[in-house]
């Protein structure tokens, strides 16, 4: 695991995006964004090596960023974890669709959010 | 894809036909944990060509503990990242048979593109989802075409 990574962590619940940190640990450096306009601002200036992306954003929906990620040439290459309350088979399909390169419902297990990210992060090494 | 019902009642799966037909589209819903990996590499620079080769055993714990089938995929890498996969599902009286490009195991889609016994002629698409890493588990959608 190479050292000096940035993840992006996008959620509008300061508390989870404490979380997603401590559960991923000080191996990264962070960048947060409490919604998608943030978190296209900080994505586009930090160009982060991952984004643990929360579907429900205030205003545009994480979903919708998660478009404009993939679509940027610049970002399209970022691996984006998707974490949603919502967990029916249609909703990890809509974050397929939308490019999400793993779809992980909440309340999540901070160990196995560790080991996507390490796996996602090596497959993009 | 004949005999819809006949498959969900042989895997013991969630099933959802359209239109009230007996033959039509349907979904098979189950779950696989992942009892095999091994990754042979080819050598060259940026993995490519390498394989990785899976074995999974699949469930429906809605209805039983035990394993109902087996799954067997090969996987070869195109780039760093991208790899080619065929898959095997070995459910109750028949096989699916899938195979898709892919960047991520974590979360893909693959088309179905054959099958055996009740299975046959199957068409649609696999959609794949991991839930757990330690043992890797994911749960597999199928949507058979009608």
């Amino acid at each position: 695991m190479r050292e000096g990574r940035t993840i992006l962590v996008v959620d509008d619940e300061p508390p989870l995006r404490e979380l997603i940190r401590v559960s991923l640990g000080d191996r990264f450096a962070f960048a947060e964004a409490g919604d998608a306009d943030e978190a296209w601002a900080e994505a586009k200036l930090r160009r982060p090596d991952l984004v643990v992306l929360d579907i429900m954003l205030p205003g545009r929906s994480g979903l919708e960023l998660l478009r404009q990620l993939k679509s940027d040439t610049e970002l399209a290459h970022v691996p984006v974890v998707v974490l949603s309350a919502w967990q029916t088979d249609q909703d990890a399909r809509d974050a397929l669709d939308a490019g999400a390169d793993a779809f992980f419902p909440k309340p999540f297990a901070p160990d196995e959010l560790a080991r996507v990210v390490d796996v996602l992060l090596e497959d993009a090494a | 894809m004949a005999a819809a019902a006949a498959a969900a009642v042989a895997t013991g799966a969630v099933l959802a036909r359209g239109g009230g037909a007996e033959t039509g589209p349907a979904t098979i819903r189950i779950t696989d944990v992942q009892t095999e990996f091994r990754r042979v590499d080819a050598g060259a620079p940026g993995r490519i060509g390498d394989v990785e080769v899976l074995r999974q055993q699949l469930y429906n714990r809605r209805i039983s503990p035990r394993p109902i089938g087996s799954a067997y995929l090969v996987c070869t890498f195109l780039d760093r990242r991208t790899r080619q996969c065929n898959g095997t599902y070995v459910l109750p009286k028949g096989k699916i048979v899938v195979a898709g490009a892919l960047d991520s195991r974590l979360l893909y889609e693959a088309a179905i593109v054959g099958g055996t016994g009740l299975y046959d002629n199957a068409r649609g698409a696999l959609t794949v989802t991991a839930t757990a890493l330690r043992p890797r588990r994911n749960v597999l959608l199928f949507r058979l075409a009608g």
